[in-house]
């Protein structure tokens, strides 16, 4: 029996499994850690799926049956090339070609992050850029009470060329064989797979500067 | 969230739409706000000029008398600050209570012109500061009340008006956002 609940317990998480193309850099990435894309990268890995990220998914998932969405393409990916063999991606929730609308879907505990919410909004005004559109919403749904807020906004180019310019970092750092710099916010490197190999480079650093 | 790393990243426009798209996400709706009116006429503390509505404070608040602090600032954080006058207010200072508002039109409200009744809704912070108490309020919603005052003030008492002279210390308050 036990095996059997490991199994069904890993089909959940099986739903996240998704190998990363070559050169593809997720836009959902770029607001963050530079250094932890180009580990990423640099390792051919995918991040670590979480229950959290399970149950997101699982979320995601309906959105297709909901009667509000209807007439939008679900789950549509995007790339935007930037030479050498190196692109953007982006896997948008729902788009609405006829009313030129992106939705970006955020299934969270807390309808209102300062810390995230910024990042939500420049991720959802990039997604609306590469998929042509005029107009983008941020979902955010309570997980257990379904409580909606929503925020709105234009497309930009300047969001998409200011995170196309850390996407180009990203890789000029992989072409020359440099490291990025460590993540704006310190939280980030809270749970991050990589923050041992960063706070030995800190310990190098000071010990040089020393 | 540090603003200057948003800034740095995405710009100052960028910011300042991200704050009107939030402030706009957090506004609570009229239709809302009429509900929210109708429960604070029948419920409001007497002695607190307030009521709690769900997880919401709603407060009755004056417009300062005097013109020349009606004014509404905006603060670094890219919200509208106003000075209002509640009389729920506990402080040895005097019964101001700084009013912080996503959006300009809310703040406008308020302090739309002297003595201006409403109530506000939203969040209210208490706090200590030099051994005092100091309040300020986070709000999400304005309902102007014209000529409604009576509804609400102590039946038969006459509400003292402020001592306007103490509300440079106001200024000391942190904005606490």
């Amino acid at each position: 029996m036990e095996e059997l609940e490991r199994r069904i317990k890993q089909s959940f998480f099986n739903l996240l499994e998704r190998p990363r193309s070559p050169g593809s850099i997720h836009v959902s990435a770029l607001p963050f850690c530079l250094r932890k894309e180009f580990f990423n990268i640099k390792f051919n890995a995918n991040p670590q799926p979480n229950p959290a990220m399970v149950s997101g998914k699982i979320y995601h998932l309906v959105l297709e049956h909901l009667d509000f969405l209807k007439g939008c393409r679900f789950e549509e990916e995007y790339a935007y090339g930037l030479g050498n063999g190196w692109w953007i991606t982006a896997r948008i929730d729902a788009i609405d070609e006829n009313r030129r609308e992106v939705w970006e879907f955020k299934f969270t505990k807390r309808l209102s992050s300062t810390e995230l919410d910024p990042f939500y909004f420049a991720q959802a005004c990039t997604y609306a850029v590469m998929a042509n559109c005029e107009r983008y919403f941020i979902v955010k749904v309570h997980r257990d009470t379904f409580d909606v807020k929503v925020l709105e906004g234009k497309a930009d180019v300047d969001v998409f060329d200011a995170l196309k310019q850390r996407a180009l970092h990203i890789i000029d750092c992989l072409e020359n064989n440099t490291i990025p710099p460590g993540p704006e916010r310190d939280w980030e490197c809270k749970n991050c797979v990589y923050s041992i190999i960063c706070s030995n480079l800190k310990t190098e650093e000071r010990r040089m500067e020393e | 969230m540090s603003e200057k790393v948003l800034e740095k990243m995405f710009g100052k426009e960028f910011v300042e739409k991200y704050r009107k798209a939030r402030a706009k996400a957090e506004k609570i709706p009229e239709k809302r706000l009429e509900e929210i009116k109708k429960f604070a006429v029948e419920n409001m503390d007497p002695d607190r000029f307030a009521v709690k509505y769900n997880n919401l404070d709603v407060l009755l608040v004056f417009a300062p008398r005097r013109e020349n602090l009606l004014e509404i600032k905006k603060t670094s954080a890219g919200n509208y600050k106003v000075t209002a006058v509640w009389y729920g207010n506990q402080s040895l200072r005097g019964p101001y209570i700084s009013v912080f508002t996503g959006l300009e039109e809310d703040a406008e409200r308020i302090v739309r012109h002297p003595e201006a009744v409403s109530l506000i809704v939203g969040k209210l912070r208490e706090s200590m500061y030099e051994g005092d108490l100091t309040y300020n309020f986070r709000c999400l919603g304005v309902v102007p009340l014209e000529g409604d005052k009576e509804e609400f003030t102590r039946s038969g008492s006459e509400v003292e008006p402020a001592n306007e002279e103490e509300i440079d210390l106001d200024e000391l308050l942190e904005e606490g956002e």
